[in-house]
Formats: structure tokens, sequence, C-alpha cells
């Protein structure tokens, strides 16, 4: 059966979010059902796609209404979720190998520890970090896996092949896994501790940052498109690590939304997740010194980045236009 | 200003109107250059009541739809008198410089 033009409306009111929907909805379709025509079956495009903006401006507005904790609180937990992903990514590229069963799931556990980090902060978040240290124990020493959260991103190491001993950890390399790993896991903590019980800093972010979030740095280090690598090095002059080219692309996709939704929250995510990803990598080249990755050119371009980044979150809180 | 914004303030004008008495009154004023989605007519609203500039009035249940009401502030009334002078000061600015230009040669 067809959908009224009733239910029709009130789908494509799920643009907006929930408490707003709460307070408006039935005005809103009172309006919409008083401007059909008669004997009108679906919504026109127009109108369509006047609520689908209205709904994006909406959340976009309503987000970072909460004031500075609000915004700091989403910021981080955006930024927190792009290191996590970016591990998770790294932990994904051996799928292209022939591996076990473990090797295949762990990185779809990561990846809803992401979802759960962003959707359900402060709820199931922690309990699904748990169970992704539970699935994580064949790969990891006893020591490190008791460790909860911490074991997750250990894992992913020992998955992509490093020693499982925890005597590693006391060696030059070891400092660098130990960075890696607690970096982004120390933003993960802050940004549940974060989270207020009540208020705008508490509200799941929506599905497609979600998404965005996800896809970005897993399918950027999955494509390993050599063509943008050699272009990106035309233009820096020198060789690119490969961690920064990661970078760029979330960096400046974030940025954009942050001008166009007029939001700081995503600039913010982004600077919080170039600062974590350079401390790790700099340390890479502290601890491995053979393997120096960020030479100068590489390095003023990650700084440039995070000043970008820092720019955008500033500039993006000017008020809209009446 | 934008448009929708501007047109919503001339519609209340001369009185408070609901969602779609705006909507229709925005299109007359305009003679029906201006067509104002739902959309874009509650995201104006929300604006225009955030500076100040309209405030929601009374409610009521016409065949069993609600209707809000929204009028107009004195503030909004400035805004929109201030925003319907603008025109006439940019057209001044062009008009002062030709006329010097033109006593010059």
């Amino acid at each position: 059966m067809m959908p009224s033009l009733v239910q029709l409306y009130r789908r494509l009111f799920f643009t907006y979010p929930e408490e707003y929907r709460r307070a408006r909805e039935a005005e809103m379709l009172a309006t919409l059902l008083d401007a059909a025509a008669p004997g009108q079956h679906l919504p026109g495009l127009r109108e369509a796609a006047g609520l689908i903006a209205g709904g994006v401006r909406t959340r976009a507005r309503i987000g970072p209404a909460g004031g500075p904790r609000a915004i700091w609180g989403q910021g981080l937990r955006l930024g927190a979720a792009l290191a996590i992903a970016s591990m998770a990514a790294v932990a994904l590229l051996p799928l292209s190998y022939p591996g076990d069963l473990w090797s295949r799931l762990l990185p779809l556990a990561l990846a809803a520890t992401v979802v759960a980090l962003l959707r359900w902060p402060g709820r199931y978040g922690l309990a699904l970090v748990a169970l992704d240290a539970l699935a994580a124990w064949p790969h990891g020493s006893a020591a490190l896996v008791a460790v909860n959260g911490f074991a997750v991103f250990v894992a992913v190491h020992g998955f992509a092949a490093w020693p499982q001993s925890p005597a590693i950890l006391l060696t030059s390399s070891g400092l660098w896994w130990l960075v890696e790993t607690a970096v982004p896991l120390a933003l993960a903590a802050a940004a549940f501790a974060w989270h207020p019980s009540a208020g705008p800093a508490g509200r799941p972010l929506p599905g497609w940052v979600i998404a965005l979030v996800l896809i970005l740095p897993v399918g950027l280090e999955l494509s390993l498109y050599r063509g943008a690598y050699d272009a990106m090095e035309a233009i820096v002059g020198a060789r690119v690590p490969i961690s920064l080219f990661v970078l760029v692309l979330p960096a400046a996709i974030l940025g954009f939304l942050s001008l166009l939704l007029r939001s700081p929250i995503p600039a913010l995510g982004a600077t919080i997740y170039l600062i974590s990803d350079l401390t790790c990598a700099l340390t890479q080249d502290l601890a491995l010194p053979p393997q120096v990755i960020y030479n100068g050119p590489a390095l003023a371009l990650a700084l440039g980045l995070i000043v970008a980044s820092a720019g955008i979150t500033a500039l993006s809180r000017r008020p809209a236009r009446a | 200003m934008r448009k929708p914004s501007y047109y919503t303030l001339a519609a209340l004008l001369n009185g408070p109107l609901h969602g779609y008495g705006i909507i229709q009154r925005a299109a007359e004023l305009s003679n029906g250059h201006v067509r104002i989605t739902a959309g874009t007519l509650y995201a104006a609203l929300d604006r225009l009541s955030g500076l100040g500039w309209i405030e929601a009035g009374c409610e009521e249940i016409v065949d069993g739809r609600l209707r809000r009401y929204y009028r107009l502030s004195g503030a909004g009334r400035e805004a929109l008198f201030a925003e319907a002078d603008w025109p006439r000061h940019t057209a001044s600015v062009v008009r002062r410089r030709v006329h010097a230009i033109g006593s010059r040669s």
C-alpha cells in the first residue's frame, strides 16, 4: 500500500533533530498539508528539498548552541572517533591477505566501537570496548588485554605483525606502540569523561557524521591511490608519508563542512585528530631513528594543517545572517 | 538579510499570521516571485525568533491541524524598515558619484 502524504512528510522530518521534531512537527505538518494541492499524494520536489536542507541547517544550528562545553564535548568525541577509525584502517590493511576468523572480525569490532563511541557515549560505548578487548584476546598478551580498551589497540598492532610479547614494550619500538595506542585511547577516555548527563553535548552525532568518520580514514588507508601520492609529493617537493596523506582529505572535508554548516565541531574534531596523529608519527620517528618519516616539508605541511583546522574552528563560530 | 526572512517580516506587518498564512502573504507581496517552502520558512522563523524580531503567539486547532501564530516585535519592525531603506541608500551612493562625474565633465 502506498504511504500517505502525511507519512511521507513524517519520513522527511527525520532530517531534523529529535527534540526539534517533538516541538515543531505538528505545526510544520499542518503548514505542509495546508500548502498541498487537493488530491496531492507525493511531496513536491521543492518542498522535499526544503525540508532536507532545513533539517541539516537545524542540526548544524542546534549543535553548537549548547555553549563551549557542548562544542568541546562533541569535537573531542569526533576527534577521538577519527583517531580510532584511523587505527581500524591500519588493522583493515592485511585483510587482503589470508588470515584466520579472528583477524577478520577485529576490524569489525573496532568499527562497532567507533559507532558506539559516537552514538551512545558513556552508555554502551564502554561495554563494546570491553567486548573488543575480549575479541582481541588471541592476539595480545594476557597482561595487556586485561587493560580493557588499551588492549584493542595493542591487539590491532599485534594483528599487523609485531611480536606478541610484553617485553617488546621495554624497547624503543615499544615506546612508539605505547604512545600510538595511548593517545587515541586517552582521547576516547576524555570524550567519555566529558559526556554530561544531559544537555546538547549528550546528543548523539547524526548518522552521516558517523559514516564520514568511518569512511574517510578507512577508505583512504585502503585505497593507496598512487596518483594522489605522486601529486602531493610534487606539491610538497619531498617524500610524503602515508600517514600524512591520510590526514589531508579528512581535515579538508571536515573544515569545509564547518564553514558550510557554520559549526566549529567538525573542524575542532579534525584539529584534535591531526594533533593525535602527528604526535604518534613523531614518536615513531623518535623511537625508530633509522626510519624518519616526517621530513622538514612534511612536518611543515602537518603543522600547517593543524593551524588551518584551528583557524576554521574559530572562523566557523560567526553568527549566521538573518 | 535573506529574502525569506525579509518577506516573512513583511508578511507580518499587518498582523499575526500562521505558517501557511506567511507563505501565502509572501507570495502575494512578491507577485508570486517568492515561494517559500515550509523547510525554509521554519528555518527563517527560528532565526528571526532567536534575534527577537518575531514572537510566537497563540495556537489553535483547525480541522485537526495545529496552527501557531507569529507576530512582529518592535525590534523586528525596525530591522525591516532599515532593510527596506538600504537599497535607497546604496542607490544614492552611486547617484552622487554619477552626479559628481557629470558636473566635472
